[in-house]
């Protein structure tokens, strides 16, 4: 097919719907899952816990609201960073705000193509962070940066794959993905420069950077995040 | 083994030095969990390859944009590893990041040859002066300079041919682990240049030649949203949000100053 982006505007981006709201679905119901074999007898087994949120990786907006969730959770451990975190040397202070402020646009861009079809504002969970400390504030940094990379770019073909099938606006979400997730990949390179300065290759750990599946970014994801994350249609090989 | 400077670690006492060793192990862990089993080797890209020719050959727009990735591959590999070999030219508490990115180019070059196999071309023959314009393994200040214009170009050459590889999803996923790598090189260059990582609205130092490397980038509305008008964060930081890609005739005009043939 021609490959056409269509500007989205904020106005009625997407019709289709990607993501389900609150405890309407459970969590881990993906179509690859065996169905459990129980016979009469036994106990039943323990409910799944129910999920907050589905993303549903057969819709452009499930695939969207995926990175919405991802740069939500990166702006509010910026926010606090930037709030309570004292770096040593102002070029690195105003890194650290840039770097945060770029999250902030990305959720906001988000937001904006998303409109009605959003998933509601996610509470962060950074009890494990210590906002006093450089390390434990790099590392966390680093984390999240790494894990977007890897999510963007194992997010791709699930946007072209809607592309292929004629979704209209796949083309362009795959292509404001491609934007960011370079500006994503700045931001761990400096992060991990700052973790091991000049000597070492923590700013580029390799050749090439990760192509995650959705179901493993959400769970790395998860410990950071109050609601539960469910995710759907979402195995990179699946047709 | 993680890669220690003995200098650095030489006073401290050896706990200390395991400690920071097992540290480093651990980021490592965190960068290459992401990355490691998922990373592409060069088996993968034969794999990727005979699968294409089981079903009739790649499509010729994906060749294509493979080729095209090859030569700027070739471009940069050629360009660190005579950097490198200069005495001298680049100081030698930053030889390492160099010697870090040379060796992905390297790689790159490797996965793409072999993705194309016999398509492959040869290097081209350069010219890092472009025809006498830069003092380039002489000064490394224009070292440096070329090396940021080379990673910036790259990376959105990259971006730019993610349309032309939506039929190829594999191929799709290949470049764009590439691409965000070239993103980081492009970020670690500007930081020794102290400029920031990303990419702001224009560019201090920058000789006229450069600024091909840079158009398109001071973009506030994308993809039909408005960002002054959805965000409120600065306009500065709003441009650098967002890296614009570059198509394949904006590449090679910028690209083609160091190409001899």
């Amino acid at each position: 097919m021609p490959f056409n982006p269509a500007p989205l505007g904020r106005r009625r981006f997407l019709a289709l719907s990607g993501a389900s709201a609150a405890g309407l679905v459970i969590a881990g119901c993906g179509d690859d899952e065996e169905p459990a074999q129980t016979t009469p007898t036994e106990e039943p087994p323990p409910p799944e816990p129910m999920a907050d949120v589905t993303l549903d990786f057969a819709t452009t907006a499930g695939v969207l609201n995926y990175a919405y969730a991802l740069e939500q959770l990166e702006a509010a451990f910026y926010a606090q960073v930037n709030k309570e975190f004292e770096a040593e040397g102002e070029t690195f202070q105003a890194q650290l705000r840039d770097i945060g402020a770029h999250e902030q646009v990305h959720v906001d861009f988000l937001a904006a193509i998303l409109a009605d079809d959003a998933i509601p504002a996610l509470e962060p969970n950074f009890e494990t962070v210590d906002f006093a400390d450089r390390e434990s504030v790099l590392q966390t940094a680093f984390t999240f940066e790494n894990l977007g990379v890897g999510a963007y770019n194992g997010a791709a073909r699930f946007l072209a794959r809607l592309a292929s099938q004629g979704d209209e606006l796949a083309p362009t979400a795959l292509m404001a993905a491609g934007d960011i997730v370079a500006v994503e990949a700045r931001h761990a390179s400096v992060i991990g420069a700052q973790l091991d300065p000049g000597q070492d290759d923590m700013f580029a750990p390799n050749a090439f950077d990760p192509a995650m599946p959705p179901a493993e970014v959400v769970a790395a994801a998860q410990p950071f995040i109050a609601q539960r994350i469910a995710v759907t249609n979402a195995d990179p090989q699946g047709g | 083994m993680p890669r220690l400077n003995p200098n650095a670690l030489a006073n401290l006492e050896p706990e200390v030095v395991n400690q920071i060793a097992s540290r480093r192990d651990a980021l490592r862990r965190i960068g290459g969990t992401l990355a490691g089993a998922a990373g592409f080797s060069v088996a993968f890209a034969a794999a990727s390859r005979e699968a294409f020719a089981q079903s009739g050959g790649m499509p010729e727009q994906v060749v294509e944009v493979l080729q095209f990735a090859l030569t700027l591959e070739q471009l940069e590999a050629a360009f660190y590893s005579m950097g490198l070999e200069e005495d001298g030219l680049i100081p030698g508490d930053v030889r390492r990041v160099f010697e870090v990115i040379g060796g992905h180019e390297d790689e790159h070059v490797a996965f793409l040859e072999e993705a194309l196999g016999d398509d492959a071309a040869e290097a081209p023959e350069l010219d890092f002066t472009a025809g006498g314009m830069f003092d380039t393994f002489e000064s490394y200040d224009t070292f440096l300079l070329l090396s940021q214009a080379f990673e910036d170009t790259g990376q959105r050459a990259y971006r730019g041919q993610a349309p032309n590889l939506v039929e190829a999803p594999d191929v799709l996923e290949q470049a764009l682990t590439i691409h965000s790598v070239e993103a980081r090189h492009a970020a670690v260059v500007r930081t020794l240049r102290e400029l920031t990582g990303w990419i702001p609205l224009d560019q201090p130092g920058a000789p006229a030649a450069a600024m091909p490397v840079y158009a398109g980038m001071d973009l506030t509305e994308k993809y039909g949203v408005d960002l002054t008008e959805v965000s409120s964060i600065e306009e500065r930081q709003i441009t650098e949000s967002f890296d614009e890609p570059l198509d394949m005739e904006e590449v090679l005009a910028i690209a083609g100053q160091f190409i001899v043939s």
